[in-house]
């Protein structure tokens, strides 16, 4: 398990620094678009659409790490109240849920990709095929749904640990 | 079980995930898909959720969050941030709570450049949270009071919000800008107020410092206004110049102040890569949770809640202002739970109606109301995105922290709100003169 | 389940996704009579509920969402989804004059029960309407090939290579953006539906309006969910099959002339829009300069027979409306 969290962990952090080259990219896309129009009146065509699916792997990419550094915001004044163990079992019960759900969300998005592969779906002006950036998305969240039950083993760990 | 009472009951489901310590966006997609498995089938439901996660990840309009949210991190890693605190403690300083009030005078500006809510409120905080500690200001105050102050960048022009709203109940989108201007000054001054008000009673909370000299003055101006000054004319020189559309304005904002702040050389290698990182964490985390509204939204839908809370508040039979009340009431409830944009996308349709052709109230001043009462939804617990986004920016205050410190802000908000509903002039002067 | 059904004269209950607002003439004229329509012919047995506003998904996702059960019911364009339907493309593609939109969409729908493309099989279409003719809208006057060159004009998707081709310059950015773009001059003109000058408040922010009957076509659909469709009786779909006809005929084909004319004369009467009629020699011109793209389009589909019917059928109802 140990060995497993260190791998996971690496791979959440490279795909945080891609992520961050994902917003220098897009910022200087952007601007390049601008200039390109203003000055030399010869735009980047699919400029809006490039910054969308950038933007994509920003968020997609960026999931995981988030989460490991518990980024994604969570209310715990009411649950502060009760024992420490009673906080245990209601987070091992919600983090095998989050495991199960943020792993079908993974599944879905692979099926959505796939699906988006046998129709030929292409972005409207750029023509850029869709599916590629659907399945980053599609394994962001495997890695992500990984982070989770890194925390879910955790906390039943400990749940389990208390009651011996 | 009918759909409406599915409905009602994921409304529920989420509160109390929510309280036992799920995280909220998570919360939201879980619901979101149980529910929406009920209604319709569970493929239906997953077809659904990974169509909205990824649509929303990659929408352009959204796009514009991170640029503006790396603006603000590179202005606070270069030590721009601070320069321009320094100078603004030296001029106001000395005033109890001054740097606080100034913050909405920063707010309202960088509304100028900025048209969403979220964005406002995470760009003005990357700059100005660390700074207001440094000099002693209380969190609370501090954190709720950029909270609110995101309200501003949808009321003063551009704003996202507006265009949503003019394309959907199709009215003047220039009417609607100039509209904002004048609630926009409004609710600024209002806030200032509030801010007054709360350092009389609690001089702890915003200390008042020495006096600075002019030469001080003079001096802390040379530090590294420079910067700031020239990022803001660019942007806001260049969307008047018609350069650049309010969209690509984050991006122009972003590439300007790093540009400058490598040239001038305040911005160091690490203090990049840290504001790189800081801004994809803030980022997933806010693009989760609107997708999460998203998926939760879709489920609301077809549960028909919305209306069946339209038909009830229209079916009341009580004069126009009571049932406006009831309306403003319910979006001030929905904000509690739903995204603002996703919340004005849902309940147009429902709600505008009724306003305008049943109770014959204007447009243009319907929307500009709607604003205030959604900016009122995204700084009230349990669901308050803009404090979600504060929390993101700020880690180490607790999120309870920031909800207790809103509430003044709420009372002003209300107040705005009031004023508009006595004086809808105020709304609709500006627009009726000039166009 | 508030979704089960069967054939024994219980209610069936159906919802109906698009992304129009609800103010707007596609819900308030062609899904609502649509949908009293069929409850009259089935008498009451088959309810639908309209979603509009983008409440049950995101206008590009509507076709999908349909396929995979979100909605049983979806209006949408096809255009959203650019790739997925390379054949009815060439219902959309410029050079080809359609007078209005009743003939664009009685082109449209026959010729597409004529070809009956692969592409649309997994859904069960219910109809497809065009918009017919879109315009140029300008902030300076367009009125020769010449002063459309070097001319930032807001276009995506097809009518941006439309717009390369004329030599202007095509500047993609969603429709929502283009009124403060077109405002502080960021594009010097759109290519889109007349209908955009109210719907879109686009007349605010331009000049002229060049007609170029040629230029622009896009397609609406309504389409079922298959699986929906075939555990539908039989005497109910024979019934939704002749209201589908029925309104197409007297609502659908006519809505967007309709919303054009409207749209059109609030711009002239309201906003001061000057119009500008291109002469026979010059639209011959700017046909011709589009002719590339008809021969790009039958060697992408390898099938020149599909653009022929589609010239044709063109021909026919440019006659009869
Ligand atoms: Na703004
Ligand atoms: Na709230």
């Amino acid at each position: 398990m140990r060995k497993f969290e260190s791998v996971i962990n690496k791979a959440s952090k490279t795909l945080d620094a891609l992520a961050g080259l994902g917003i220098v990219a897009v910022a200087f896309l952007v601007v390049l678009n601008v200039i390109m129009r203003a000055v030399f009146k010869n735009p980047i065509l699919g400029t809006y659409e490039y910054a969308g699916f950038l933007t994509a792997i920003i968020v997609s990419f960026g999931l995981a790490w988030c989460a490991i550094q518990n980024g994604h915001i969570a209310i715990d004044i009411i649950i502060k109240r009760f024992s420490k163990w009673t906080q245990n079992v209601v987070d091992a019960v919600s983090n095998s849920i989050m495991t199960v759900l943020i792993g079908m969300s993974a599944w879905g998005l692979f099926s959505y990709a796939a699906s988006l592969a046998r129709s030929g779906e292409v972005s409207p002006t750029s023509q850029t095929p869709l599916f590629y950036f659907v399945f980053l998305s599609a394994i962001s969240f495997m890695i992500l749904d990984c982070t989770i039950l890194v925390k879910a083993v955790r906390t039943i760990k400990e749940v389990v640990a208390v009651e011996r | 079980m009918s759909v409406e009472l599915i409905g009602l009951a994921g409304v529920v489901l989420l509160l109390l995930l929510i309280a036992l310590r799920v995280p909220i966006s998570f919360a939201m997609m879980l619901v979101g898909i149980i529910g929406f498995s009920m209604i319709r089938t569970p493929s239906a439901a997953l077809s659904m959720a990974s169509s909205e996660l990824f649509s929303t990840f990659s929408s352009y309009s959204l796009s514009v969050i991170p640029m503006f949210i790396w603006m603000g991190y590179i202005a606070y890693y270069s030590g721009v941030g601070t320069s321009l605190y320094q100078f603004a403690y030296k001029m106001v300083g000395h005033k109890r709570g001054g740097l606080a009030i100034a913050t909405q005078a920063a707010c309202a500006l960088f509304g100028a450049i900025c048209g969403s809510n979220t964005a406002t409120a995470a760009t003005i905080g990357a700059i100005a949270l660390p700074e207001m500690r440094k000099y002693g200001y209380n969190d609370s105050l501090s954190t709720a009071s950029v909270a609110a102050g995101g309200a501003l960048g949808v009321l003063i022009p551009p704003s996202v919000i507006f265009i949503v709203y003019g394309i959907a109940t199709e009215q003047s989108v220039g009417k609607l800008f100039f509209s904002g201007i004048i609630p926009g000054i409004l609710l600024m001054l209002f806030y200032m107020l509030t801010i007054y008000i709360i350092v009389r009673r609690n001089p702890e909370f915003g200390p008042a410092g020495a006096k600075s000299g002019w030469k001080e003055r003079i001096d802390a101006l040379r530090g590294g206004l420079l910067e700031v000054i020239l990022t803001f004319c660019i942007s806001l020189g260049g969307l008047f110049a018609g350069w650049f559309t309010p969209t690509e304005a984050g991006a122009v904002g972003a590439v300007s102040i790093f540009v400058i702040t490598l040239i001038r050389r305040r911005l160091s290698w690490e203090g990049f890569k840290k504001s790189l990182m800081e801004t994809t964490r803030t980022t997933a985390m806010i693009m989760l949770m609107v997708a999460g509204a998203m998926i939760f939204g879709r489920f609301i839908a077809v549960s028909r809640l919305p209306a069946a809370m339209a038909t009830w508040a229209s079916g009341l039979n009580l004069p126009p202002v009571m049932v406006l009340m009831i309306i403003l009431m319910i979006y001030a409830l929905l904000g509690c739970i739903i995204d603002a944009l996703a919340l004005i996308l849902l309940t147009i349709p429902i709600f505008y109606p009724v306003a305008v052709n049943v109770l014959g109230y204007n447009p243009i001043w319907f929307g500009v109301v709607i604003v205030l009462v959604v900016a009122l939804g995204v700084i009230t617990p349990p669901v308050g995105m803009n404090v979600f986004v504060i929390k993101g920016v700020v880690p180490d205050v607790p999120l309870e922290k920031i909800f207790k410190g809103v509430w003044p802000f709420v009372a002003a908000l209300i107040a705005c709100i009031i004023v508009l509903i006595l004086f809808p002039q105020l709304v609709l002067f500006l627009p009726d003169l000039l166009m | 389940s508030p979704n089960s059904q069967n054939g024994d004269g219980s209610k069936i209950e159906l919802s109906l996704a698009h992304f129009f607002p609800s103010t707007h003439p596609i819900e308030k004229e062609l899904v609502q009579t649509w949908i009293e329509e069929i409850k009259k012919a089935t008498n009451g047995r088959v309810v639908i509920t309209s979603y509009s506003d983008e409440q049950l998904g995101k206008a590009a996702d509507i076709y999908k969402n349909v396929v995979d059960g979100v909605a049983d019911i979806g209006l949408s364009c096809f255009s959203y989804t650019r790739g997925r339907f390379q054949v009815l493309e060439a219902f959309e593609l410029p050079g080809i004059i359609y007078k209005n939109s009743k003939a664009a969409s009685k082109v449209a729908w026959e010729g597409i029960k004529e070809i009956n493309p692969k592409e649309v099989q997994d859904t069960v279409l219910m109809m497809v309407i065009a918009t017919g003719p879109g315009d140029l809208f300008t902030k300076a006057p367009v009125e020769k090939l010449e002063d459309i060159k070097d001319m930032e004009i807001r276009a995506t998707g097809i009518s941006a290579q439309t717009v390369e081709l004329l030599g202007g310059i095509p500047v993609a950015m969603a429709q929502s953006e283009a009124y403060e773009a077109l405002s502080k001059g960021i594009v010097k003109g759109n290519l889109s539906p007349v209908e955009v000058l109210k719907g879109w408040r686009h007349a605010e922010v331009t000049k002229y309006l060049t007609k170029t009957p040629f230029l622009y076509n896009t397609l609406f659909f309504i389409t079922m969910n298959k699986d929906k469709w075939n555990s539908l009786p039989e005497d109910i779909q024979k019934a939704i099959l002749e209201v589908n006809e029925k309104v197409h005929e007297e609502v659908g084909i006519g809505l967007w002339d309709k919303q054009n004319e409207e749209a059109l004369k609030w711009a002239v009467d309201e906003q001061g829009l000057k119009i500008i009629e291109l002469a026979k020699e010059e639209t011959d011109r700017w046909i011709k300069a589009l002719e590339s793209i008809h021969n790009d389009f039958s060697k992408k589909i390898k099938d020149e027979s599909v653009i022929e019917k589609v010239k044709a059928l063109a021909e026919k109802y440019n006659k009869l409306y």
